[in-house]
């Protein structure tokens, strides 16, 4: 087992015999401003946000979580983008693709880190770089960016996010070039 | 140096060095990794068929194989228990901290082929009362093994796959069990009453940091939660969760109900330094390391 195993569940033999696997929910999404969640009909605890800068490299995104309740949450602290698209200002649909860990694709297990947040806190819960691709590229560790990197249009995601009860998909749409609450 | 021995294993320093092929432990996870190694698409089925596999040392493993399941079948010994095979694989991956510099090779494919089974060995103890005392033979064979592995995705990393077939994966895991024994001349092993114990202690601090963490309870973690995170300022136990250097690490804080207590479940009687820093009372990270520090003192030299 060269290089760290991904994600993982793991398993208890109760009394031997056979390993149970006690697998982990897939990961989720999440955003900000124009904010609906997928996944679920009720409001997800806490409230995605979003920075942007746009380098020549690709579109560095930083998801913070907004604890919007009166306990501590625990999030996992590599939401997963599932999908990310620009509508530019011509009108025309740009996709973009996520530096993932080739195993974060369906994370469950021992990559998964926990992070907690404070009731009313704000969070700094993944970091990603988004860049001009296709489908084929889709899971690339590294992948390059294929065309230039958009400046501007709105940013559309779509986030899972992991709780340790739940799991969340929200879509969000970001302004590029705009100033992010 | 038997601090400093003890701090290499700790920060896990020692995936860096290299072997005497020229390749650092830890392979691709190491700023060392050499940028000939031959790199194919996994020929293997399953989840890590046609991602990136490392071939060059899955010639290095295989080269020196039949040394490396002979020392598996010494370090675990007789009717093994599973805390035999916890204490075996820790054994078998510490070595190279006892051996003189770089690495030879056979002891380096034997780290590269057994880091992997301590994390899953660890992470079935800690998730697993009871089950330290239990008969290693006990546990599934490889079929089972196998679909346990495919499930979990424990053969896929960040960049690589593992390269071992499943039959080499299977007759490891037999061996580690005790089901086959391999005669042999064994490869050197960190000593036994040193490896099992002092990897207890890492991974108590970091199960401990995690604990405190999963109650947001950050101080001395400057910039924890933002884009600048000042990890390097940290206490140790906080770093090692951030940074999570070993494969065991990352398994151990995968759960969110997994505490530094369940480290006892990794040994089959009572461990003096682990209680020792369990039974320190401690209210902080700060305090957690300096106890780590002095439970620390109480390995053998």
């Amino acid at each position: 087992m060269i290089d760290t195993p991904g994600v993982s569940v793991f398993a208890s033999p109760s009394r031997l015999g056979a390993l149970s696997v006690l697998a982990f929910s897939a990961p989720a999404l999440a955003g900000d401003s124009e904010q609906k969640q997928v996944s679920k009909p009720v409001a997800p605890p806490y409230r995605l946000s979003y920075e942007t800068a746009v380098t020549p490299k690709g579109i560095e995104l930083k998801i913070f979580a907004q604890n919007q309740t009166d306990a501590v949450l625990l999030v996992d602290d590599d939401p997963f983008v599932e999908a990310a698209w620009v509508q530019l200002q011509n009108g025309d649909q740009q996709r973009l693709n996520a530096g993932f860990d080739a195993d974060m694709m369906s994370r469950s297990g021992p990559r998964r880190r926990w992070m907690a947040v404070k009731p009313g806190e704000r969070l700094l819960v993944g970091t990603r770089t988004l860049v001009p691709g296709s489908e084929e590229q889709q899971w690339d560790v590294d992948p390059k960016p294929q065309g230039p990197v958009p400046a501007q249009g709105d940013l559309s995601l779509k986030v899972n996010v992991v709780m340790k009860d739940r799991t969340d998909t929200v879509e969000s749409v970001v302004h590029l070039g705009q100033p992010t609450s | 140096m038997s601090r400093e021995r003890f701090a290499t294993w700790a920060e896990q320093a020692q995936r860096d060095w290299l072997d005497t092929d020229g390749r650092p432990l830890s392979e691709v996870s190491s700023p060392l990794y050499p940028s000939d190694t031959v790199e194919v698409a996994c020929p293997y089925s399953g989840g890590r068929k046609g991602r990136p596999m490392n071939e060059t040392a899955q010639l290095q493993v295989r080269a020196h194989a039949e040394a490396g399941l002979a020392t598996l079948s010494v370090a675990v010994g007789p009717e093994p228990r599973v805390a035999d095979v916890f204490a075996a694989a820790t054994r078998v991956v510490a070595a190279p901290l006892f051996l003189q510099r770089p690495v030879p090779a056979a002891s380096s494919a034997l780290y590269k082929t057994t880091a992997g089974f301590l994390q899953l060995v660890t992470a079935l103890l800690l998730a697993s009362p009871d089950l330290a005392g239990t008969p290693a033979r006990d546990l599934p064979g490889p079929d089972s093994l196998q679909n346990v592995l495919e499930r979990g995705r424990w053969l896929i990393g960040q960049r690589q796959v593992c390269a071992g077939s499943p039959g080499e994966i299977a007759l490891a895991w037999e061996v580690l069990c005790g089901r086959r024994r391999v005669e042999g001349s064994a490869l050197p092993l960190a000593p036994a009453a040193w490896a099992p114990q002092a990897t207890a202690l890492v991974l108590a601090l970091t199960l401990r940091a995690h604990e405190r963490l999963l109650r947001a309870e950050r101080e001395g973690l400057a910039g924890f939660g933002t884009a600048e995170p000042q990890v390097e300022a940290w206490p140790l136990g906080a770093r090692l969760w951030y940074r999570r250097p070993a494969p065991w690490l990352v398994a151990a804080t995968a759960n969110p109900d997994a505490s530094a207590e369940q480290v006892r479940r990794c040994f089959a009687g009572t461990e003096g330094v682990l209680e020792a820093l369990l039974a320190a009372g401690t209210t902080s990270h700060a305090e957690d390391e300096r106890a780590f520090w002095a439970a620390a003192k109480g390995l053998p030299v």
